[in-house]
């Protein structure tokens, strides 16, 4: 047999049918909501890495005038990865609903690698736990166990971002498995690997920034524009990171771009006007972090979180956009037939609005009283001083 | 076969499953009924003198459920999407389109019971008293809908009812024979499951034997609706399984050389024996709560990890040879394709897509036959090793009785050629040292089908008048 014959029938020969089901509705609404949720769950972890990252350098630091952030800062990591979890279910979901073929197959091809995320995971939260609970009782091990949960943390997006993007490779599929039928390989083929990975870590630093804007305006509202002034600057700082493993990042992925790129940004028109309005929302939030420090207004924070829903959720979509493409010659979304699940879609987006609903009225509720808390150990903690 | 196989050495993925699940379903169930616990404790210290010192003991009821759910419980809830996903893509698949949005719905509940908890727990100090008690009820209704949602979809895999693959219809896949019954034994041993989880964290006080006393006291009485139903219940959930099932379980299965196994029937006795022991624990502490002790409460709390070890064994067990029964093979062979005999006699690799190029009748062949077909369940030499199944075979007793694979009752259909089986059987012998290759195996077939008599008559003899019939003794 021709050579060149056998490696390109490989991709179609190995590409599984789509499931006999179908859609259960026409693709674009569990494409934006896979947009939405997936926007939301990397924010989610974009902030819990950040704050481990940022948490780790006020442990090495050693000084007291970060006390205050990284008390803030270790006892939001439990909370952020725990919505890092939920908010990754939907796109989880929808992954397998829409492109679950190529899904099913890269997970299987990693297998071992892929399910040893879970038992990392457990590690990774536990150590989160742990030191949220334990700080003050073993102070000098910290810095240890909240290393661990980061690189636990980073090897879960690692794997991720190795996964994916082996899902959209059919070509590398039949060689690996021939190889390795027990999963126990990864797609280092990949050119774009290591500039996405770049590119989740520059979000790290922005969205940790972004909390500690938060709670700086909060600080100066209650009047103690020390700590709060203080906070907004350690956020500030932090940001800055982001643009340069941004820039990086974007470098390499022009650099690693593929054929299927680039007749995406020349067939697909939505390519520009979605790079614009990703530029947009870096400005507002490189505006919203900048000049917020030393402010009382929410505007400042609003905003800079605004900017950085807009930049995610562009890049997201982008994300697509390139896989559509990639995944043409073996996949198209349009060819599954749509098998209608109209009042299941109703029921859930019923619940939705009233869960979130409920949510809305509860934080209402709650927040202030949390809020109150926080004020109240900070005020304490003064005193003591 | 449309998917590749997860072929983990020694463990299988199956058994990969089975880990996650057992863990995540005592979490699980200790996640919702720990929230009934929570809402009706609150309510109890709301109307008792000792009201703040119940809610002291009440926070560190919650802070451990709190870390023990969130951190244990919901990854390896994802843990289990994680590995079905890996041990059998076609029926997850399956599963996740026919319905998407139930498991939608599902999230929106987790979602909702994650955030009321944060509320609960994060704002114990400063909410009010009413606030607190609404946050542990709507938690517990909103935790026990996810359960709902749950058990719709884990009870279609057994009992699909009236489902097809045809007609699609998800409410008769959903509210299926064994939804409601299975729905109320959940709810009840998760009433029981809290219960326990509040004598563990009682048995640690040390300071108020009196006060231990009332709140283990309290705790042990979550078993009291679970011992008055559960016999019924069982009764109920017993009259929806298949036929076949109750078959098996009544008279094991005939092993690959004769033989009984007889496992689902092992994991049911394995589950009432720990739901007894933890009753009668449970049942004992009640009537002397002083006697409760963090080593007993733990040890009832690792015996009810066995009881979930048992009912998910034989939950899992009670579909074989389906991992949706009537429907999909655990080997991903399809129902329908099962049915159609052309089907199944075609070159079997000609049919597979997950397989490099190798020579007929080789080695080869015979692995990869192994890999796609038989590695979804079978490991070679681990769990539910092929190698101890097959230690006895010859290659002419493999293959035929390979022709035959489906008449045990928990095996699918050998799907492919004469070839193939040739060349299975000649790898599974190969896998303790026999030598024989698949073009002599289809050799000896063809001599002994001309009249000579040779081992193979005699294996064809066996396969006809026992292990066919499911009438030979045990032998082993």
């Amino acid at each position: 047999m021709n050579i060149s014959v056998f490696l390109t029938a490989i991709p179609v020969m190995v590409m599984p049918t789509p499931d006999p089901l179908g859609f259960p509705v026409p693709p674009i609404i569990l494409q934006i909501v896979a947009y939405l949720t997936l926007s939301l769950h990397l924010l989610a972890m974009n902030f819990t890495v950040g704050a481990a990252i940022l948490l780790l350098y006020s442990k090495v630091r050693k000084k007291t005038e970060y006390d205050g952030t990284a008390f803030f800062l270790g006892s939001s990591l439990p909370l952020g990865l725990s919505y890092v979890i939920t908010l990754g279910i939907p796109p989880l979901l929808i992954v397998q609903v829409l492109y679950g073929q190529m899904f099913y197959s890269s997970s299987i091809l990693v297998g071992t690698f892929w399910i040893l995320v879970i038992p990392i995971l457990v590690f990774a939260y536990a150590g989160f736990y742990l030191h949220k609970f334990k700080r003050f009782d073993y102070p000098k091990h910290q810095w240890i166990i909240i290393s661990l949960s980061l690189i636990f943390m980073l090897y879960v997006g690692f794997l991720f971002v190795n996964n994916i993007t082996l899902s959209w490779s059919p070509s590398e599929w039949l060689t690996m498995y021939s190889n390795h039928p027990g999963g126990g390989t990864l797609n280092f083929n990949e050119r774009s690997l290591h500039p996405r990975f770049t590119l989740f870590l520059g979000g790290a630093f922005a969205m940790a920034a972004i909390a500690l804007i938060w709670r700086g305006t909060l600080f100066n509202r209650w009047g103690y524009e020390k700590e709060g002034a203080f906070s907004q600057r350690f956020g500030r700082n932090a940001f800055l990171l982001s643009p340069i493993l941004w820039g990086v990042s974007a470098v390499g992925i022009y650099m690693t771009r593929t054929e299927s790129i680039n007749e995406m940004f020349a067939e697909v028109s939505a390519t520009i006007p979605l790079m614009v309005t990703g530029i947009v929302g870096f400005v507002l939030l490189t505006a919203g972090i900048v000049l917020s420090v030393g402010r009382k207004s929410w505007l400042y924070p609003i905003v800079s979180s605004l900017g950085m829903l807009i930049v995610m959720a562009s890049a997201v979509v982008f994300r697509d956009l390139s896989r559509i493409k990639t995944l043409e010659p073996y996949f198209r979304l349009e060819n599954v037939p749509i098998e209608p699940q109209w009042e299941m879609f109703i029921m859930f987006a019923v619940a939705l609005v009233l869960g979130t609903g409920l949510m809305i009225f509860l934080s209402i509720k709650v927040f202030p009283n949390i809020a109150s808390l926080s004020r109240e150990r900070f005020e304490s903690k003064l005193a003591k001083n | 076969m449309n998917y590749p196989i997860w072929d983990i050495p020694f463990l299988g993925a199956g058994l990969v499953v089975a880990i996650i699940a057992i863990i995540h379903v005592l979490i699980s169930h200790l996640a919702i009924g720990g929230g009934a616990f929570l809402f009706i404790a609150e309510v109890w210290s709301n109307r008792t003198e000792h009201g703040d010192r119940i809610r002291d003991w009440l926070h560190k009821y919650a802070t451990w459920f709190l870390v023990y759910t969130t951190v244990f419980g919901a990854v390896t809830g994802v843990g289990i999407w994680f590995s079905i996903q890996l041990a059998n893509a076609e029926a997850t698949s399956l599963l996740i389109h026919q319905f998407v949005f139930a498991w939608a719905i599902e999230w929106v509940a987790f979602l909702g019971e994650l955030t009321v908890l944060y509320f609960y727990f994060y704002g114990w100090k400063k909410n009010s008293r009413s606030l607190q008690v609404f946050l542990a009820g709507a938690y517990f209704v909103i935790s026990w809908m996810s359960l709902f949602i749950i058990n719709g979809i884990l009870s279609f895999m057994l009992t699909p009812g009236d489902w097809t693959i045809l007609n699609k219809d998800i409410f008769l896949g959903f509210f299926n024979p064994g939804f409601f019954p299975s729905l109320l034994i959940r709810t009840l041993a998760m009433f029981m499951i809290g219960g326990l989880f509040g004598i563990i964290v009682a048995a640690r006080v040390t300071d108020d034997s009196d006060f231990k006393e009332r709140i283990i006291s309290f705790s042990s009485k979550w078993i009291i609706p679970a011992a008055v139903a559960a016999p019924f219940l069982l009764l109920w959930y017993w009259s929806t399984l298949p036929e076949n099932t109750i078959e098996i379980f009544k008279s094991g299965v005939t092993g690959v050389m004769g033989g009984k196994l007889e496992a689902l029937t092992r994991y049911f006795w394995l589950a009432i024996i720990a739901a007894g022991l933890i009753l009668a624990g449970i049942a004992f502490i009640l009537i002397r709560p002083r006697a409760a002790s963090l080593t007993g409460a733990i040890a009832l709390f690792l015996i009810a990890q066995f009881g979930v070890l048992g009912a998910e064994f034989f939950r899992e067990m009670a579909r074989k040879p389906y991992v949706i029964y009537g429907v999909l093979y655990s080997n991903g062979l399809w129902q329908s394709d099962a049915d159609n005999p052309e089907y199944m006699k075609k070159p079997y690799l000609d049919q597979a897509k997950w397989h490099p190029d190798v020579e007929e009748l080789s080695s080869e062949h015979g692995e990869w036959v192994f890999r796609l077909q038989c590695a979804a369940c079978h490991t070679r030499d681990g769990y539910r090793a092929i190698s101890t199944r097959t230690k006895d075979w010859t290659g002419e007793f493999g293959f035929k009785w390979l022709e035959t694979l489906d008449q045990q009752g928990v095996m699918p259909k050998f799907q492919g050629s004469a070839e193939d089986r040739a060349a299975l059987s000649a790898y599974l012998v190969s896998l303790h040292g026999d030598t024989i290759t698949a073009g002599d195996i289809l050799a000896m077939v063809a001599e002994a089908e001309t009249g000579d008599t040779t081992s193979v008559t005699d294996s064809s003899a066996v396969m006809d008048t026992s292990v066919v019939t499911g009438e030979m003794e045990e032998s082993k």
